[in-house]
Formats: structure tokens, C-alpha cells, sequence
């Protein structure tokens, strides 16, 4: 069993066709403690207003206690940087066991966030990424328009990790028609599990 | 003059002298033996030989995708709080949290001009042990180094017994001939 918190991206109101979505419906019906929040304003969100809901979240499968399982956060696009921001600013009350970033977005992009700002190759968001990630996993595809230098270049590099890039999956939103997606399933269950089986 | 050792000869016009000498060492055991030594030295070599490749095997297939870089050797805990500095929210523990912290190991050198900012590279002083291969998976196994020559003389001392039994055979036999 897992502690599963989902942080869905900008403008999304978690429509129930996209992965999200469905894994957050499979992973309750096995039996996991899943939290998948609407998070405020999701077209012009507050940063401040993601991590107070971030948190809370947190706090509160911190609360069910370890025997629950494992402690995941699975991010997508601004989602992951939500993740990235509240452990460089130290907000988080507890780290992970394991994150899965999932084509999180460029901070170049999203000059009008708070977000925006991080520099993802110093060394203050390593540590501090790395530090609250537990064992960090992430996920891009070859033609996503929010990672315009690729998601290895990108994150992969200044984080120190191996990205597994799925080919064509875009930036793995509901218009892209990514839904239902078996290999994130897998990974809550087991981190080696093959993160491209759709 | 030395004694001129004579070639084994077929015993044709012996019958009873090989007949005895069958009676001596049987023929069946005589076989027994080097096939019990065979089957020691081939299960012997068969073990040291399986083992090992099956054992690399599993480490070359350990999973590298998708998770942080381990340590290869001891990793640092510069404020020693039993927390490992690549997973410590705050390596110093100076109260201020990694990514806030302008010098983040508290080394004095501020993290823009710190060769290893956060102090995740390997502690120096803490080696793996001898004998002690370790993978990036940190799985490790011991290799015994006594292992292939405890092999070699089992069967050096194998052959020299064949060799020793049959040269004493003959030398029996030649010089009941004689």
C-alpha cells in the first residue's frame, strides 16, 4: 500500500478522460490512500495558495502514519514545479519517499509565477529538491511544448537523474489523449515497473 | 649401472601373473577411483564456475532509469544528525533549509563557489572494505580469493595420485616380469 498525493498543472480541473484522473480512481479502488485536490485558480494560480493546499495535503498522509505505506508525490507540469518551489522555500513538513515528476514545465515559460524564478541548475534547488524528492523519478516526452530544450536537458541534468522519455506522449494532457496509463499504476506499486506502458 | 626400467610389455605369456595382479586392484576399482576423482574435481569446478556468472548476471541487470545517483562508497552526514546529506532537508543544521541556505554544507564557501555545494560527493576517508565489489544498485558480494588455487591443488593432487598408482603398478608388474 501507498500514501499517493497528485498535483495536477495550470488550467487543469481534473477532467476525468485524463490519466490523473484514472490512476487516482485505480490506485483508491486497490486499496491505496490517494489525495488528488482541485487546486485554486487553475488559470491564474496563486503558488502561495498550491502549497498551503500542497501541505495540508501532506500533512494529512503523514497523519494516516507509515504503516499506510509509502509517501508519493506524482507532479504533472506545474505541478512538479509546486513540488520543486515548497522544498527550496522548506514548507514541506515531511520529504517523500519517492516523486515522480511527469513532464513538469519550463521555468522560462511561467514568468509570471513565483515559479518562474527557479534556476534549476543552482545548487540551493538541488539540494533542496533532492533532499524532499526521496528517490526522484522523471518522465518527458520528444515533442512537448512545455520543455522546449527537452525534459533531460532541462531537469534531468541539473537534478542528476535519468529521464524516461516516452516517445510522442506530447505533454501528456487530456488534449494530448494521454488516459489511461498503466505503467504510473505499476510505479506506485513497484519503482522498477515500465513507466511507458500505456 | 642403474637398473634399466623395462617397458611395460603385453603379459601374453603370463596369464596367471595378470590374472593375480587384476586380483590385487580389480579392474572395477581401479576405474571407480578415477571416476570418483573425476566427479570431485568436475563438481568442484562446475560450482566455483556457476557461481560467479550468475551472480554478475543479476548485477548487470540491476535497473539504472529514473532514480537518484547513489553513492558508490559512505555517504557524508556533515551535521551528523543520522540523516545522509542527499536526503537531509538541512545539511548543516544551521536551522535554514537547503534551498535557502546561501552556504548550504556550512563550509564557509558560499554554495556559487563551492566545488561540492551541498557535500554529496563521496566521504574520502570511509573506503569500502577489501574484497568487497560494489555496484551503483549498492548491492554487494564477497569474491573469495582462495577459492580457484584451493581448486587447482585438489586436482594437481588428483592426477598425482593417478599418476603414483599406475607408475607403482608397473613397477610391480616389471619387476615380477623380470
Amino acid at each position: 500500500m501507498a500514501r499517493v498525493l497528485l498535483n495536477h498543472g495550470l488550467r487543469n480541473r481534473r477532467p476525468a478522460t485524463q490519466w490523473l484522473y484514472r490512476t487516482a480512481v485505480a490506485l483508491r479502488r486497490l486499496g491505496h490512500q490517494v489525495s488528488y485536490p482541485q487546486f485554486p485558480n487553475p488559470d491564474e494560480p496563486s503558488i502561495a495558495q498550491w502549497q498551503e493546499l500542497l501541505v495540508a495535503e501532506l500533512e494529512l498522509l503523514e497523519a494516516i502514519g507509515s504503516q499506510a505505506g509509502e509517501l508519493i508525490f506524482i507532479g504533472h507540469s506545474l505541478g512538479g514545479l509546486n513540488f520543486i518551489q515548497a522544498a527550496v522555500d522548506g514548507v514541506l513538513p515531511v520529504a517523500f519517499d519517492r516523486t515522480l515528476l511527469v513532464a513538469p514545465a519550463d521555468p522560462d515559460l511561467l514568468p509570471d509565477l513565483p515559479v518562474g524564478a527557479l534556476k534549476l541548475d543552482s545548487p540551493e534547488v538541488i539540494a533542496a529538491t533532492n533532499s524532499y524528492a526521496g528517490r526522484l523519478t522523471l518522465v518527458g516526452s520528444d515533442l512537448d511544448a512545455w520543455q522546449p530544450r527537452g525534459v533531460q536537458a532541462t531537469f534531468g541534468d541539473p537534478l542528476g537523474v535519468t529521464a524516461t522519455v516516452i516517445q510522442g506522449a506530447k505533454h501528456f494532457s487530456d488534449a494530448d489523449g494521454w488516459g489511461p496509463w498503466q505503467g504510473v499504476i505499476d510505479w506506485v506499486l513497484d519503482p522498477a515497473a515500465d513507466l511507458t506502458k500505456r | 649401472m642403474p637398473k634399466q626400467r623395462k617397458k611395460r610389455k603385453p603379459v601374453a605369456g603370463a596369464p596367471t601373473q595378470a590374472r593375480n595382479q587384476n586380483q590385487v586392484f580389480p579392474r572395477w576399482i581401479r576405474i571407480s577411483a578415477v571416476v570418483l576423482i573425476l566427479m570431485l574435481m568436475l563438481s568442484a569446478l562446475v560450482g566455483a564456475i556457476a557461481s560467479a556468472p550468475a551472480k554478475a548476471a543479476s548485477l548487470q541487470s540491476t535497473p539504472t532509469v529514473s532514480f537518484s545517483p547513489l553513492p558508490t562508497c559512505a555517504p557524508i552526514d556533515t551535521d551528523h544528525d543520522g540523516i545522509p546529506n542527499n536526503i537531509d532537508q538541512d545539511i548543516d543544521g544551521d536551522g535554514i533549509v537547503n534551498g535557502k541556505d546561501p552556504d548550504i554544507d556550512g563550509d564557509g564557501i558560499p554554495n556559487a563557489h563551492d566545488p561540492d555545494p551541498a557535500s554529496t560527493n563521496c566521504d574520502a576517508s570511509t573506503t569500502p572494505p577489501l574484497n568487497v565489489q560494489q555496484t551503483n544498485s549498492g548491492e554487494q558480494f564477497q569474491s573469495n580469493p582462495w577459492r580457484i588455487p584451493v581448486i587447482l591443488l585438489i586436482g594437481a593432487g588428483g592426477v598425482g595420485y593417478i599418476v603414483l598408482r599406475r607408475r607403482r603398478g608397473q613397477k610391480a608388474k616389471s619387476d615380477k616380469v623380470d
